[in-house]
């Protein structure tokens, strides 16, 4: 009996012993954890953020996109008209004309789209002077026909910048799952640090890790970052021009 | 029959980004009567407004997901006709047959190109 109860007594020593080792491991665990729960809603709202700067640099793009569309379909409105016009044998000033409307179109575009636009605009001018000197014919009836191909090509590319753009859709997707995943750890952290009365006082110094950094830097990023006019303002100040 | 220009179509996509995307394309391809929703449910309530021809739906949206929507559609005598094609993310077999069950008329996985949504519309509309 004796024996058995020396036995008993060792094994709840031994328990003791585990359960305290246990809830010191916790006990030090306890801030980390908690500065982890506390930097996860951070976490998740700068990608919520990333999915809104994407979504806003998107649509300037695709705005952007739409404008050269829109011109386009008017160029080739004009450009259709002319060769019409060449077709009836209309007085070619009146079709220089058109052309020359059409030349200065493209050549707005070329601020946005360079390269071919900057070809399409030489042949449209060409064509243009060589009406004004009366010098008409089957070349001409060409060159348009070439310029309309030369924009329905660049349609088709504009189109495909378009679809391209589709990548932000499933950016946001995936940063919505993760940002669910993050809200799942957080609510779990946070029921470990209700569960075993983990404390993070106040006055429990910061653990200093990357993630803590990183997380200083986005914020920073988002609450003191200068836009470019207050920074020219204040270079401004400083003389610089 | 092919696909009258003027047919009143429906985009349904919780992104801004991608409505924009579809109706750009429509546009470009001579659909320009082409109206937004932002939800299964919105969609379901303009399609109800009738005068639609063809719906563009994403799969996976709040409120309504475009799978619900297809089934309420498919469901209510008024507006099942309407040809639902999906545009969606959601490239698993097993997506495809759960919309194939449900009464989808054609299935584009993003992303996509603007020569696979008209091969999709001459299909639906021969």
């Amino acid at each position: 009996m004796a024996e058995a109860n020396g036995h008993l007594y060792a094994e709840l020593g031994e328990l003791a012993r585990y359960l305290d080792t246990t809830l010191r491991k916790l006990d030090e665990a306890g801030a980390p954890i908690a500065t982890m729960s506390g930097q996860l809603p951070q976490a998740a709202s700068h990608l919520e953020g990333l999915t809104k700067l994407t979504e806003e640099g998107t649509h300037e793009v695709m705005r952007l996109t739409e404008e050269l569309q829109d011109s386009h379909a008017v160029v080739v409105g004009l450009l259709h008209k002319a060769a019409a016009a060449l077709g009836k044998g209309e007085n070619s000033p009146c079709i220089a004309c058109l052309l020359r409307e059409s030349q200065q179109l493209v050549a707005q575009d070329d601020k946005q789209l360079i390269g071919s636009r900057q070809r399409l605009a030489g042949t449209l001018t060409q064509v243009a002077d060589t009406l004004t000197k009366g010098q008409s014919g089957s070349c001409v009836a060409c060159a348009l026909s070439q310029s309309i191909h030369s924009l329905s090509q660049d349609d088709k590319r504009l189109i495909e910048i378009m679809t391209a753009l589709s990548f932000q859709d499933l950016v946001a997707q995936r940063v919505k799952k993760l940002t669910t995943i993050i809200h799942d750890v957080e609510r779990k952290l946070l029921e470990l640090v209700v569960v075993f009365g983990l404390k993070h006082e106040g006055a429990t110094p910061e653990i200093k890790t990357d993630a803590t950094d990183m997380l200083k830097q986005l914020n920073a990023s988002n609450s003191t970052a200068m836009k470019q006019n207050l920074v020219d303002d204040i270079l401004g100040k400083f003389g610089f021009n | 029959m092919p696909a009258d220009p003027a047919m009143k179509i429906l985009v349904v996509d919780d992104m801004s980004t991608m409505r924009r995307i579809v109706k750009n394309i429509l546009k470009q391809l001579g659909f320009t009567n082409v109206e937004e929703a932002e939800n299964g449910q919105e969609g379901l309530t303009k399609l109800n407004g009738g005068g639609f021809g063809f719906v563009v739906s994403d799969w996976n949206m709040p409120v309504m997901t475009g799978i619900e929507m297809l089934r309420a559609i498919r469901a209510n005598e008024a507006i099942k006709a309407i040809p639902v094609l999906m545009i969606t993310a959601e490239a698993q077999q097993e997506n495809l047959i759960e919309a194939v069950k449900a009464g989808v008329s054609n299935y584009i996985v993003k992303p996509f190109t603007a020569e696979t949504l008209q091969e999709k519309i001459n299909k639906i509309f021969p």
